[in-house]
């Protein structure tokens, strides 16, 4: 039952493709039917938290549930890391080494991790078979319900699973 | 030590899911609901769809796709944060052709692209999602980046 509720949130996501809800399907029925794959950006202290959550609150078959290793930040505080990054033309040289915008855009080891992250993720999707992707990052909590106060308190417990355990 | 803090997790998870299992038994949840609605009043041609962000323009929250039930469908320019969103392979495949090299945060990168707006994507480039009243979809806890409620 808790799977098909959770399902019904996240067919407000996917469902979209296809322009129609069965609503007495699971989550895991609607991605089978609409070849969806979850692909959840997250660091390897979290991993297994996130795959219990794929597992066990999704109720998604393991191979619909694809772990992306998020890129840590100390991985581009290495040496030579930067350097083959902007060399082999992943990384804007200029950006890294030489920005003058604002100081929102410019470049961090963090920020850098994170696009790295996702642009492994959506290779990772683009290498898979699935037709649409649901990308999601480990602190992004599924919500079932309004919280117009902003309290945490009113997230639903997957939230709390997910990000706090 | 490692081990045992993950047996530790583990267990919490189980008894927090089984918290909830007993939760929604007594008490199921409606199926023609907010999200249920949703799915019928879904914009066509989506290549992306944004859930979860932390901020838009206002200028463009106000330009309204297409909605029903107390949903809106938004054409969205420039969603900031990536906590949830979907995507088509075609939309992948765009995106990672132009985000490389990449040269500023990427949700900047994703999100300000006049390309997205050209003829293959055009405005169902990327679009985002809310209820009036069930707020959006996916939120982060990250306390400085929460998804605002009436985005």
């Amino acid at each position: 039952m808790p799977g098909i509720w959770r399902g019904v949130s996240l067919f407000a996501i996917v469902c979209w493709a296809s322009g129609g809800v069965r609503a007495e399907e699971s989550i895991a029925e609607a991605f089978e039917r609409l070849n969806v794959g979850a692909f959840v950006v997250t660091m390897p202290e979290r991993l297994a938290q996130v795959r219990i959550f794929l597992d066990e609150e999704m109720l998604l078959p393991p191979e619909r549930g694809v772990i992306v290793p998020a890129v840590n930040k100390a991985e581009l505080e290495m040496p030579n890391v930067l350097a083959n990054l902007t060399s082999n033309g992943t990384l804007d040289w200029f950006w890294v080494y030489n920005f003058t915008g604002r100081w929102y855009e410019s470049f961090s080891p963090t920020r850098g991790a994170v696009g790295l992250s996702h642009l492994r993720a959506h290779r990772m999707f683009l290498a898979s078979q699935f037709s649409v992707a649901f990308f999601f990052e480990d602190d992004a909590a599924l919500s079932t319900r309004w919280h117009g106060t902003g309290g945490r308190g009113e997230f639903v417990i997957t939230s709390r699973i997910m990000c706090h355990p | 030590m490692q081990d045992r803090a993950s047996q530790r997790s583990r267990t919490l998870v189980r008894r927090e899911s089984g918290a909830l299992a007993q939760k929604y038994e007594r008490d199921p949840p409606p199926r023609h609901g907010v999200r249920y609605n949703a799915l019928n009043f879904a914009p066509a041609g989506w290549k992306m769809l944004w859930l979860g962000y932390c901020y838009e323009f206002p200028a463009v929250q106000e330009k309204y796709v297409k909605g029903g039930k107390g949903l809106v469908y938004l054409p969205s320019t420039s969603p900031k944060c990536l906590h949830g969103y979907t995507s088509t392979r075609e939309a992948s495949e765009k995106l990672v052709r132009d985000i490389v090299p990449i040269n500023t945060a990427v949700d900047n990168k994703i999100a300000i692209r006049p390309r997205c707006h050209a003829a293959a994507m055009r405005a169902s480039c990327v679009a985002r999602a809310r209820s009036s009243f069930a707020g959006a979809y996916l939120h982060t806890t990250h306390s400085g980046s929460r998804s605002l409620p009436f985005l």
